[in-house]
């Protein structure tokens, strides 16, 4: 059976639903939103950050209207023997996320840039280097908010040669 | 300095301190407060800054594992079922795939009683959902700032 040990209470939850769009606020002013004491908001948001629950905070960017039309997902194979790459080299403006795998794919990253090029080179020179290759992608429409939604047009494209663009053979079936 | 590489040089501390106060936030960028102050608010009425947002590991709140599924969405359109899925409790993130007019990737979160398994049964119920790839993810180098909490158990 499983521990509560990573269970939250109904306090917390409520806590850090706030804090996904409103992070920045005051103890204070997340107390009184959510009726509660500033010491309490205060205590448990001290407290989830020490036992790692909360492991940061940041802002959620409107990436078009930085300029950043561009989105893609890169699959990346590991070279053998490759040690794991550091996660400081996944700090950057291109890089919104980044993931582990243990499928053949070792390496998952979510870019945005400016186009494709760019994040091209910003592949093949910023995180190939570091233990990656043959590098396969499929670009992404950009967030669903219909009022605003441009289609994207440009087709699905693999770095390097010899192999098939399209990702369609599975990785693992389904049980 | 020209006026966007200040508003660069404070996204950029933000994101690694979203929560740091205006005035430690003017002394690392090296501009006034009242500079900084403004810079940051217009950055917010503009929409360039839509929240901020606290990183939960979501590991200490009960997710077992989270998943990266490639799937196609056959038997809706998918616009539709991007929105039903993101909707659902148990999904962080849904990517519509620019080159293919039915091909998604969806981030799963698997917690105690909502499986990987379930989920899947019934999208393809609900959608004709076809999965073409299953990625579990092991770790996590750079949590992705647009993505959804799941609902906790």
């Amino acid at each position: 059976m499983k521990t509560d040990k990573n269970r939250i209470d109904a306090i917390n939850r409520r806590i850090l639903a706030h804090m996904q769009e409103n992070a920045r606020d005051t103890y204070s002013a997340i107390a009184s939103s959510l009726k509660l004491s500033v010491n309490t908001v205060r205590d448990r948001v001290i407290a989830m950050e020490r036992r790692g629950v909360i492991q940061g905070y940041g802002p959620v960017l409107d990436l078009e209207k930085r300029g950043f039309t561009t989105r893609l997902m890169a699959f990346l194979h590991a070279n053998p023997g490759a040690p794991e790459c550091d996660e400081s080299r996944f700090v950057h403006p291109y890089i919104q996320a980044a993931y582990l795998s243990p499928s053949r794919y070792r390496l998952i990253v979510e870019l945005a840039g400016p186009d494709l090029q760019t994040l091209r080179e910003f592949i093949t020179h910023s995180i190939e280097p570091c233990g990656y290759h043959n590098t396969q992608f499929e670009i992404l429409e950009t967030p669903v908010r219909q009022e605003e939604q441009v289609p994207v047009t440009a087709p699905a494209l693999s770095f390097t040669s010899g192999r098939s663009p399209e990702m369609s053979e599975p990785l693992t079936p389904l049980p | 300095m020209t006026s966007p590489d200040i508003d660069t040089r404070i996204l950029e501390v933000l994101v690694t301190d979203g929560r740091i106060p205006i005035r430690e936030l003017a002394e690392r960028v090296g501009q006034a407060e009242t500079t900084v102050r403004d810079r940051l608010h217009r950055m917010e009425d503009e929409g360039l800054i839509r929240a901020y947002r606290a990183r939960v590991d979501l590991e200490k709140v009960g997710v077992t594992t989270t998943t990266w599924l490639l799937a196609s969405v056959t038997e809706a359109p998918r616009d539709r079922a991007v929105q039903a899925l993101k909707a659902r409790s148990q999904v962080l993130n849904v990517h519509p795939v620019a080159s293919h007019p039915q091909r998604v990737l969806i981030h799963v979160a698997s917690m105690e009683d909502q499986n990987l398994l379930d989920f899947v049964e019934d999208a393809e119920r609900r959608f004709g959902l076809h999965i073409k790839s299953i990625l579990p993810v092991a770790r996590v180098l750079r949590p992705d700032d647009e993505q959804d909490l799941p609902e906790l158990p």
